[in-house]
């Protein structure tokens, strides 16, 4: 590795130092300097700290003959997200050497590529989210032909990532080696076909952990998905065994094929991974198949341009580096739109994507798109069998008398649950997600919606442009709670009780009657009918009931009505007990995004972002009783309303002053609470002047350049920033100052 | 260390202030023959694109609104300017949507060829210089920058149509240099700065 480096480096220097070369530099600069709150609204910030950011990077490209070098250089003290870089050793965030020939063309460094549709080989880089699974390496391509290519990708590196969204830095790592090989191949009328070869050795080890002392087996453990919830079931046994590393391998096989046929513009590509899961003693576990499959069509129908994405993948035990295969939903372009997103699972999805162009006339166009996904292996459920028993102090209940045990049947229990998981086999049908039905069946597959119309254009002889939609998204963001299940089942087993007993009631009849006898011996005269029932009512009383043969013509009829009044008090005791409850996480939004922009003239201009959010996030713990009756004590909804709202007025002087308002009104059972973030920005647009112009616009080409400088000042909302599966918080920013400088050498 | 940095950052200022004089129209930087590809799936050749006449390449990805709105305006200028060889080319630089871009770009019927970078927002895009879009290059018929813009404002389209002018003026009479003195070889960068200054 540091061989590489060197070889790149000194060809870096070398280049500079004795050619006349092609550079291009861009620069990035963030600055900012006010309080960032955590955490960010709607919890009550408890911690105000300075936000200070000082983030500049320089993305060099200096090209010589067929050689192109490129780097990544950063100096950041601290930056937005990831390590300070303030060391010389660390500057260059990422480069590699390209060899770009005739036919031939090498790569050397960081690889950044995308094959295909990126099942197999996607790397890239996310500065939003701080992502980059750039891998340190060669790779080489050959054109045979015009219509064959050969490529190839060798390399290794660490996959980094973040046990938490809130986290500064990615905290955990494994390392990783791959050997990636593909063709292409024209063939007749226009279809192209690739085929692929990749694999992969992957090393997950214990040892490698985090400041919480949590290793990757830990991390994994703790996620609601399938592989979290094998791990969970296995960690005791993955922490205790004599292996402190895994191996994984995994080998896979792609082929795609692009074309055109019958008006329809199709592609389809299919990858079989075979991988070895990770199991607990063994270094390297059993091989499990996977695959991964995404088509697309696009047609004309009735002048309406239709396309239709599918997406299955499903390796659900398979940690992904290097695959990123595409979303087959709509990427967020709202403000309040992009701040809840389908967090998605590439390794345990299925999905549709429906999208629709309709020009209505020249200028103004209509679009639709409905995407739907579900999980393809739904998390299990959890099934509780209740043994209930009476506890040890009811048997000397029993004693009292059935008068004693009656008040107090339901207080003496005792109990043992034995629980088991349960799969749901049935797969929910597309319309069920479409409508999103309430059902356990739907919501273990952690189904998502989102349904997007709009209507764009320009009207008034094109001084107006706008865009005018809705956005209405439903996901079942969690199901269940870490290793718990979205849904628990009760059954009560009881166990039979003395007063239920024919032993137990002839035992009080002999007592009975004995005492009756005893005490109905002395009685005659006038007053005996009232020394019987006295004798009666002594007998009962001392035998523990409520009631004689005074009030019942026999004794069996005493026993009757205490087993009913017992077995109705038992019941109503069961009713109250669960026979259900859900555990999951569901959001809801539904948002009115629109544009404005009109065009004064001269390239004076106004434009308006306004934008409205109705969102509900609700943690169901809904318990379902035996007698059907709901408890919603323990669930918890929380609901906002958003608004958004961004006016800028752009000069023809190159520069844009913007006023920033966003508000949520926000709600959770009795709490209510209103936040407002604004701000004023001004950006000012810099031209690079003419090269042979006077001395100022000289000055000013050195200085700025061609080059933006935009000034904030105010507040700005933080929040969970998520792209493509990968999720960061943002600190909430607080009265302050952001500048943020963009420069185009 | 903090000297080491210094010093770093005093050389990089140094080489920007000298480079100055070349910045403008310097040579596009080495584009292999597969970097794009066409919505029928066939390998484009970048360098092939303005060797007939100046080019504007504009990167942009859907799910960008000053990138969608800038090219209704771009499709006119190549309409309206496309006798002088002047033409516009997109790049579309989606890797997770790739496969709605079609629908959309055939849809609203611009005028202008578009094109997919096979790497991405990593890819040419990268190459020119950016990270981000919308990213608009204008290219003269030597394979030299004329110009870059970051980003899009409505209303930026009127200046932006005033550089295109100046761009089809600038290799109109580079053309008529080049014809003059054809035993000079343009492809040399010392000549390319004669050769603009002459023009200028």
């Amino acid at each position: 590795m540091i061989f590489i480096k060197k070889i790149i480096f000194l060809w870096f220097f070398c280049a500079i130092c004795f050619s006349q070369l092609s550079v291009q530099i861009s620069q990035q600069s963030n600055f900012a300097s006010g309080k960032s709150l955590t955490p960010s609204f709607p919890e009550d910030a408890t911690l105000t700290e300075d936000y200070l950011i000082n983030e500049n990077l320089f993305n060099v490209s200096i090209s010589k003959g067929s050689f192109y070098f490129n780097t990544l250089l950063e100096y950041s003290d601290p930056p937005v997200f990831g390590v300070n870089r303030t060391k010389l050793d660390s500057l260059s965030h990422s480069y590699y050497l390209e060899y770009i020939g005739d036919r031939l063309n090498i790569k050397l460094g960081n690889i950044y590529s995308l094959y295909t549709r990126g099942l197999i080989f996607n790397t890239y880089q996310d500065h939003s989210t701080d992502f980059d699974n750039s891998l340190m390496g060669i790779e080489i391509s050959y054109n045979i032909s015009n219509r064959v290519k050969l490529y190839s990708v060798f390399g290794a590196d660490d996959y980094e990532f973040r046990t938490r969204p809130d986290n500064q830095l990615n905290d955990l790592s494994f390392p990783y080696e791959i050997s990636f090989v593909g063709s292409e191949i024209g063939l007749p009328n226009d279809f192209f076909l690739n085929l692929q070869f990749y694999s992969q050795d992957q090393s997950i080890d214990e040892k490698i952990v985090n400041s919480n002392s949590e290793n990757t087996i830990n991390y994994y453990s703790g996620l609601s998905t399938v592989f979290g919830n094998y791990i969970h079931n296995n960690e005791v046994d993955f922490l205790s065994d004599e292996y402190d590393k895994y191996s994984i391998r995994s080998n896979m096989f792609g082929g795609s094929l692009q074309g055109y046929v019958f008006g329809v513009d199709m592609y389809v590509e299919y990858v079989l991974n075979k991988y070895t899961k990770i199991e607990p003693y063994k270094e390297m576990g059993d091989d499990v198949n996977g695959n991964f499959l995404y088509s697309s069509l696009y047609f004309d129908l009735f002048d309406a341009g239709v396309t239709y994405e599918f997406k299955r993948y499903d390796a659900p035990y398979f940690i992904q580096t290097t695959s990123s295969p595409p979303i087959v939903y709509k990427e967020a372009s709202s403000v309040l739109v992009s701040r809840i997103a389908h967090n998605m699972n590439f390794t345990n999805e299925i999905g549709h994507q429906f999208d629709i162009n309709y020009p209505i006339n020249d200028i103004i166009f209509f679009n639709a798109n409905l995407s739907t996904a579900r999980k393809v292996h739904g998390m299990d459920g959890k099934f509780n069998s209740v043994e209930i028993s009476t506890d040890s102090d009811m048997d000397g209940l029993h004693n009292w008398g059935p008068n004693t045990v009656l008040p107090s049947i339901n207080n003496h229990w005792e109990y043992n649950t034995v629980s088991n998981s349960y799969q749901i086999n049935d797969k929910p049908s597309f319309m069920s997600i479409l409508f999103m039905d309430k059902d356990e069946g739907v919501f273990s597959y952690s189904p998502y919606r989102q349904i997007f119309m709009g209507v764009s254009g320009s009207l008034l002889d094109d001084r107006l442009d706008f865009s005018v939609g809705f956005d209405s998204f439903n996901h079942i963001a969690e199901w269940g709670q870490g290793s718990s299940s979205g849904m628990n089942r009760y059954i009560y087993n009881l166990e039979t009780l003395q007063i239920f007993e024919d032993d137990y009631w002839n035992e009080i009849e002999q007592d009975y009657d004995t005492l009756f006898e005893a005490y109905s011996s002395s009685c005659s005269g006038i007053d005996e009918e009232e020394c019987i029932s006295l004798a009666h009512d002594q007998a009962a009383s001392e035998e523990g009931l409520d009631y004689s043969l005074n009030d019942f013509d026999s004794f069996s009829n005493i026993k009757d009505y205490y087993i009913e009044s017992a077995l109705d008090s038992i019941n109503q005791y069961l009713n109250s007990q669960i026979r259900y409850q859900w555990n999951y996480t569901t959001e809801r939004a539904f948002t009115i995004p629109t544009y404005f922009a009109w065009n004064v003239g001269n390239g004076d201009s106004f434009l308006l972002y306004f934008e409205n959010q109705w969102r509900k996030k609700e943690l169901n713990k809904d318990k379902v009783k035996q007698s059907g009756i709901t408890d919603n004590s323990s669930s918890k909804l929380e609901e906002h309303i958003e608004n958004y709202l961004s006016l800028s007025y752009k000069n023809r002087k190159g520069w844009t002053i913007s006023l920033f308002y966003n508000k949520d009104n926000y709600k959770k059972s009795n709490i209510k609470k209103d936040k407002v973030w604004s701000g004023i920005d001004l950006t000012v647009d810099f031209d690079e002047k003419e090269v042979n112009s006077n001395f100022l616009n000289r000055f000013s080409n050195i200085l700025v350049g061609d080059s933006k400088v935009s000034l904030f000042y105010g507040s700005q909302r933080g929040g969970l920033v998520c792209a493509n599966g990968i999720c960061a918080q943002q600190p909430e920013f607080s009265e302050g100052l952001k500048v943020s400088y963009t420069r185009i050498f | 260390m903090k000297k080491n940095i210094y010093i770093l950052f005093t050389v990089l200022s140094f080489s920007l202030l000298l480079s100055e004089e070349t910045k403008r129209y310097s040579k596009l930087p080495v584009i292999g023959k597969n970097s794009l590809k066409s919505f029928s799936g066939e390998t484009v050749d970048f360098n092939s694109l303005y060797s007939e006449g100046p080019l504007l390449a504009s990167f942009w990805f859907l799910g960008c609104g000053p990138c969608v709105a800038e090219m209704k305006h771009l499709s006119k200028f190549n309409e309206k300017y496309k006798d002088t060889g002047f033409k516009v080319i997109s790049i579309n630089t989606d890797t997770k949507s790739k496969g709605k871009v079609k629908s959309f770009v055939k849809k609203k019927k611009y005028s202008f060829n578009m094109f997919f970078d096979l790497n991405g927002k990593n890819g040419l895009l990268k190459k020119l210089g950016s990270n981000s879009c919308p990213f608009t290059v204008l290219i003269n018929t030597d394979g030299t920058i004329f110009s870059k813009h970051l980003g899009y404002e409505r209303g930026d389209e009127i200046a932006l149509e005033k550089e295109i002018l100046h761009l089809i003026d600038y290799n109109k009479q580079f053309k008529e240099i080049e014809k003059k003195d054809s035993k000079t070889s343009i492809k040399e960068e010392s000549v390319i700065k004669e050769t603009v200054k002459t023009i200028e």
